[in-house]
């Protein structure tokens, strides 16, 4: 069976930052995990082959631990500068360089992996749009419709 | 040729979105270039009506890039608004976790995000001008660099208990002990850390000595310096007074943090949404200094541990003593200050007192406000709470690193701006030396949430009409 990872980012005291938060909370609920704190523990095992990690941000770090696996679907929000509400693409190892530090994205993550290993998992994003980010746990009327619908995706490409 | 303006202006996830905006004379030389950084405001009023012992788990949630900072400094606010001065065992484990904090950030900074912009050059092409060009350039150096930060992590870890928000610090204290195993743990790396460290202090310093050219006329400029200080105006990351020196290297101030409003003020210009931080005494811009690693490095007078303080002799002795304003040596400032976190994680080990179990101060004496201060990994940060009687936070101001280089990183660009642009052709590799000048400074900009995907640098070059004549974009 192939091993496979989500990877959450964002933060969940920011309203729509949080969704990938909120999703992987779902997703844990799905395995019978009511009460998980996704910020215990590196990585959280949901069911045998599916793992979870959550944090505020991609760090570098986590390119060995994602080499390890044979699928990986990361999870995000975006402020509309794609197109689609709910966008949900391949990604391929290119790194992508910013001024400003500590500012990681799944492809890097991926080139990564790939440089510090030689494999990297076959990798999609799946990015809901945000509408609001206040300081606030809840996501925003709009956002919730679009992650309950990016919840069924992630759910029959990767739960069942 | 008509005055033109250029804007560089990347895309962030909210409200705060940096850019920069060079002006040009007729004759395509810069007239003048400005950094612009819409600062966030929004935390002061989440955090009014919350319970002071909630503070050091709510401030750290504002920023996922250096929660920690944000969770110790609201933690020593908390000791002076309650009047709870923390046992020396959750002192010294407060800064345990504070030197876990520098390692890390200071170590993904150098080797991950600014190193290869030294080792693969300036003008090298952005596909390869990046960490994995660099593992390409020398696999062992990259994964060197992942062991250093990831040390830095453990540390945190192991001291708070968990990897991300710990629950640590609280007002009076902290609520974990060390164990025996965690601290022979993270002894049995630190030999390995120093080698590491001092294998990138290496290659800045070679780095250095073949591109002192470009060091030299790369953002080199006055200002004040400042950073925290022991009574003997050494290095100091987690406690101590602040020290604010002039561009000639003598003490202008020397105080508590509880007295920063008597020697900080804060300026506003209309081009910008971030103010500036200024030295009263001496008014805006003349007042304006430098935090981080070269400010900080400018504001000291030694260094307490024997690796860093050698390194620290050589470092000063390339002006004499006087202050160092190469903007490209903050990175050599930021090697020398992992060395001292490193040593300083062997001494606070060695410190028999690092296992205790006396680790909360319950006693509260009220004193209904109080301001902590931190060396963050970026700059000096604070934290200024005033409480009522019922414990509840009804004002709060913050002061980040970030904050207080604006002027500098502004600076920065300008004289980037104005060295490498001599004509009408604007080249690539201004962009990567734009990009340099801010990545130097290591800013924070997110402040809670981060950018999705690409964070393209966008240079328009407009007329004075306004009119985009030209676009240059790096996909990042």
């Amino acid at each position: 069976m192939k091993r496979k990872i989500l990877i959450g980012y964002g933060n969940p005291d920011r309203g729509d930052d949080g969704v990938a938060w909120h999703l992987l909370m779902k997703v844990l609920a799905t395995f019978g995990f009511t009460q998980e704190d996704l910020f215990r523990d590196e990585i959280i095992s949901a069911n045998e082959g599916l793992d979870l990690w959550f944090n505020f941000q991609l760090l570098p770090e986590i390119a060995e631990l994602i080499a390890e696996y044979d699928i990986a679907l990361f999870i995000d929000a975006h402020t509309g500068e794609i197109k689609e509400e709910i966008s949900y693409n391949p990604i391929v190892p290119v790194f992508q360089n910013s001024p400003f530090t500590h500012h990681f994205t799944p492809a890097s993550c991926l080139a990564l992996a790939e440089s510090i290993t030689g494999h990297y998992p076959q990798a999609w994003l799946l990015s809901v749009r945000g509408y609001s980010f206040e300081f606030a746990r809840e996501l925003s009327t709009r956002t919730l419709r679009l992650a309950e619908k990016a919840f069924e995706k992630i759910r029959t490409d990767f739960l069942e | 040729m008509v005055a033109q303006k250029i804007t560089i202006e990347p895309v962030t996830r909210i409200e705060g979105h940096a850019k920069v905006t060079i002006h040009l004379k007729e004759n395509g030389e810069v007239e003048h270039a400005y950094f612009h950084v819409n600062e966030f405001r929004g935390f002061e009023k989440f955090c009014e009506g919350r319970m002071i012992f909630e503070m050091p788990s709510i401030t750290p949630r504002i920023c996922g890039i250096c929660p920690v900072s944000h969770h110790l400094a609201s933690a020593k606010a908390g000791d002076i608004v309650m009047g709870c001065p923390p046992p020396r065992t959750a002192s010294l484990l407060r800064e345990l976790m504070h030197m876990g904090q520098i390692i890390q950030s200071h170590g993904m900074h150098f080797f991950e995000l600014a190193g290869p912009d030294l080792i693969l050059g300036f003008d090298a092409d952005p596909a390869v001008r990046n960490v994995v060009g660099l593992i390409q350039a020398d696999a062992n150096l990259a994964l060197k660099a992942v062991a250093l930060r990831k040390f830095g992590q453990e540390i945190i870890r192991m001291v708070g208990g968990r990897r991300i928000h710990p629950t640590f610090a609280l007002p009076g204290g902290v609520n974990k002990s060390l164990t025996t195993a965690d601290r022979d743990a993270m002894l049995s790396e630190i030999d390995e850390m120093i080698a590491i460290t001092q294998t990138g202090l290496k290659i800045f310093k070679d780095w250095a000595a073949a591109n002192q050219e470009d060091i030299n006329k790369f953002a080199v400029f006055s200002s004040g310096y400042m950073g925290l200080v022991t009574p003997e105006n050494s290095l100091e990351l987690y406690q101590g007074d602040i020290r604010l020196v002039g561009s000639d290297g003598k003490q202008l101030e020397k105080y508590d943090s509880n007295d920063y409003l008597d020697v900080i003020a804060e300026h506003v210009e209309d081009w910008s949404y971030l103010k500036f931080p200024y030295y009263k005494k001496m008014g805006y811009p003349a007042g304006v200094y430098r935090v981080g690693p070269l400010g900080r490095l400018n504001a000291v007078d030694q260094i307490d541990t024997p690796l860093a303080n050698q390194e620290f002799k050589e470092y000063r002795e390339m002006n004499a003593w006087k202050p160092i304003e190469n903007t490209l040596h903050f990175h050599y400032a930021r090697l020398i200050e992992i060395l001292f976190a490193v040593e300083r994680v062997r001494v606070l080990l060695d410190d028999p007192d690092i296992l205790g179990k006396d680790i909360l101060n319950t006693r509260h004496h009220f004193k209904g406000e109080g301001v902590g201060v931190i060396e963050a990994p970026r700059g000096t940060l604070l934290h200024h709470y005033i409480v009522n009687e019922n414990g509840q936070v009804e004002k709060v101001n913050l002061i980040v690193s970030t904050g207080h280089n604006n002027w500098a990183m502004s600076e920065a660009v300008d004289s980037v701006a104005k060295t490498y642009i001599k004509g009408p052709e604007i080249k690539e590799g201004l962009l990567n030396r734009v990009e340099a000048a801010i990545r130097a400074h290591d800013p924070c900009l997110s402040c809670s949430t981060h950018a999705i995907g690409q964070m393209p640098l966008v240079l328009d070059i407009k007329d004075t009409s306004g009119n985009i004549v030209k676009t240059l974009r790096r996909d990042a």
